[in-house]
């Protein structure tokens, strides 16, 4: 009787693990790209070749979904090897300081074709609450793995983040950040 | 980015008030001991403040970049570490001993702990600007053992140079030799693509400067070189400072200081006098700089100023014509 009890019990703790989806970062098929004005005449776009994540879908109720990623500072490649190392310094991301930009959401909410995401950002060692349209999430098997993919697109300000004013000028003070990504679990 | 009117302007202003604020301190009774060896650091960090300020290129509060944490806690504390060491030395800093015969010597059995007050304070600098950076993270850089022989280095260092403040000069060559390393690092350390970093040393300099022009070289020597330290540690292990030039930047003070005391050491022949010599100590204090500012502009030539201006401007072939070239 006791051994059943048990058995129940360790069936039913177990219903929430399989309610949800876990996805990893898919980084070959991913990516996290920005662009900001020059000048204010024209758009200099770079992206982020080192990052990872997870996301955790639950499809039945999706406030218990969450989203995180982790972007490493020293991958900011914008095709100009010298503006990357600039881009390194404390002018700009000083990526000895705050290596990894952060994002883990706080609240999800389901829409029509995706999700609703708000979560704690953080850059350049300041934490701000952002919100956005995460859209997409329909899961496909390929290639021997189930995929689930999202795309967003937010602006944000680096003023807001205690970037160097004295930086803020030639390059504008606003970025457009651009995540394209997929997840991927067995 | 400040240009380089802004860098000038606030250079001048951070001298000008560097100078008042030392100025200042004297009439108000702080002309020897500790109370000159603070208010002489005092007037460096208000200069730099000012000077920052002007230029807009204050780090904000708390202090959470390097930058911030020299200016906010590492100088201070470099100041704290003088004026403590003013005290234990018993002899007023930055006057001659002959000069105070007669009056009390406060602390005098405490002269042992100069030294060690000096050194704590260079390995506590290094502590403060590398907190919470990837350098003091497991497994965050391989550089480890540069880490280690810089504070090392600088901990060794800044008693030697400070020492020099007991020569007849009172210091004066050790605190010019920190000024020009302080002017060096204010464009080496942009040239490596650290612009910020090279207003403060700009600021620092003009600060030191400032001080000394005012009279207030007590404690300045050693103060002055752990500015240096402190700056171009910010440019080594938050900039793009190579290694070499780090330490091509750190260097003078020491060697001025060394010139020196070989030439004390080869008494009245014609060598010492010429190694004793203000402007000798200056030349081996001034060479280094001289080497690694034509390797700053040579690797910055290479890298930076050509993301800056593209080679086609430097091309006389007129502007290509999309028009002219589809009708092709």
């Amino acid at each position: 009787m006791r051994r059943a009890v048990f058995a129940c019990a360790a069936v039913l703790l177990a219903i929430p693990a399989f309610a949800a989806d876990e996805y990893a970062y898919d980084g070959v098929h991913s990516s996290v790209g920005f662009k900001a004005r020059f000048l204010d005449i024209s758009w200099i776009h770079g992206r982020f070749n080192d990052v990872s994540g997870k996301f955790i879908l639950d499809r039945d109720d999706p406030s218990k979904s969450s989203f995180t990623l982790s972007i490493k500072v020293d991958s900011v490649d914008t095709a100009n090897a010298a503006r990357d190392e600039h881009l390194r310094q404390p002018d700009y991301f000083d990526s000895k300081q705050f290596p990894t930009i952060e994002f883990k959401s706080t609240k999800v909410k389901g829409v029509s074709g995706g999700y609703e995401v708000t979560g704690d950002f953080t850059m350049h060692g300041v934490t701000k609450p952002v919100t956005f349209m995460f859209l997409g999430g329909r899961e496909i098997t390929a290639m021997g793995k189930k995929r689930v993919g999202f795309a967003t697109e937010l602006k944000l300000k680096r003023s807001d983040f205690n970037f160097d004013k004295t930086a803020i000028g030639n390059i504008g003070d606003e970025a457009v950040i651009t995540i394209d990504c997929a997840g991927q679990r067995d | 980015m400040s240009g380089p009117l802004t860098f000038g302007g606030a250079a001048i202003a951070a001298f000008a008030v560097a100078l008042a604020t030392v100025q200042a301190c004297r009439r108000a009774g702080a002309g020897g001991g500790w109370p000159a060896t603070a208010g002489a650091a005092i007037a460096v960090l208000a200069g730099t403040a000012v000077g920052g300020w002007l230029a807009g290129g204050l780090p904000p509060l708390p202090p959470r970049v390097a930058v911030g944490r020299l200016l906010a806690v590492g100088l201070p504390l470099a100041a704290v570490a003088e004026a403590l060491a003013a005290v234990f030395a018993g002899t007023p800093a930055g006057l001659h001993a002959e000069a105070h015969a007669g009056r009390v010597v406060v602390g005098g059995g405490l002269r042992w702990l100069v030294p060690a007050v000096r050194c704590l304070a260079a390995l506590l600098l290094v502590r403060v600007l590398l907190h919470d950076s990837v350098h003091l993270r497991i497994g965050g850089t391989a550089g480890r053992e540069e880490l280690v022989a810089a504070a090392v280095l600088a901990a060794l260092a800044w008693p030697f140079v400070a020492a020099d403040e007991r020569r007849a000069d009172g210091g004066v060559v050790a605190v010019l030799a920190a000024v020009a390393s302080l002017a060096a690092a204010a464009m080496a350390i942009p040239m490596a693509g650290y612009v910020k970093g090279g207003l403060v040393a700009a600021l620092l300099a003009a600060s030191v400067a400032g001080s000394l022009a005012g009279g207030g070289r007590a404690g300045l020597a050693g103060f002055g070189f752990a500015a240096v330290v402190g700056i171009v540690a910010v440019g080594r292990f938050f900039g793009g400072l190579s290694a070499v030039a780090a330490f091509l930047l750190c260097i003078p003070p020491v060697l001025a200081v060394a010139a020196g005391r070989v030439g004390d050491s080869l008494g009245a022949a014609a060598a010492g006098r010429l190694m004793r010599s203000t402007p000798y100590r200056l030349a081996a204090a001034i060479v280094p700089l001289v080497v690694v500012l034509a390797q700053s502009w040579s690797d910055f030539d290479r890298s930076f100023r050509r993301m800056l201006v593209p080679p086609a401007r430097a091309d006389a072939s007129p502007a290509p014509s999309i028009l002219r070239e589809n009708s092709r």
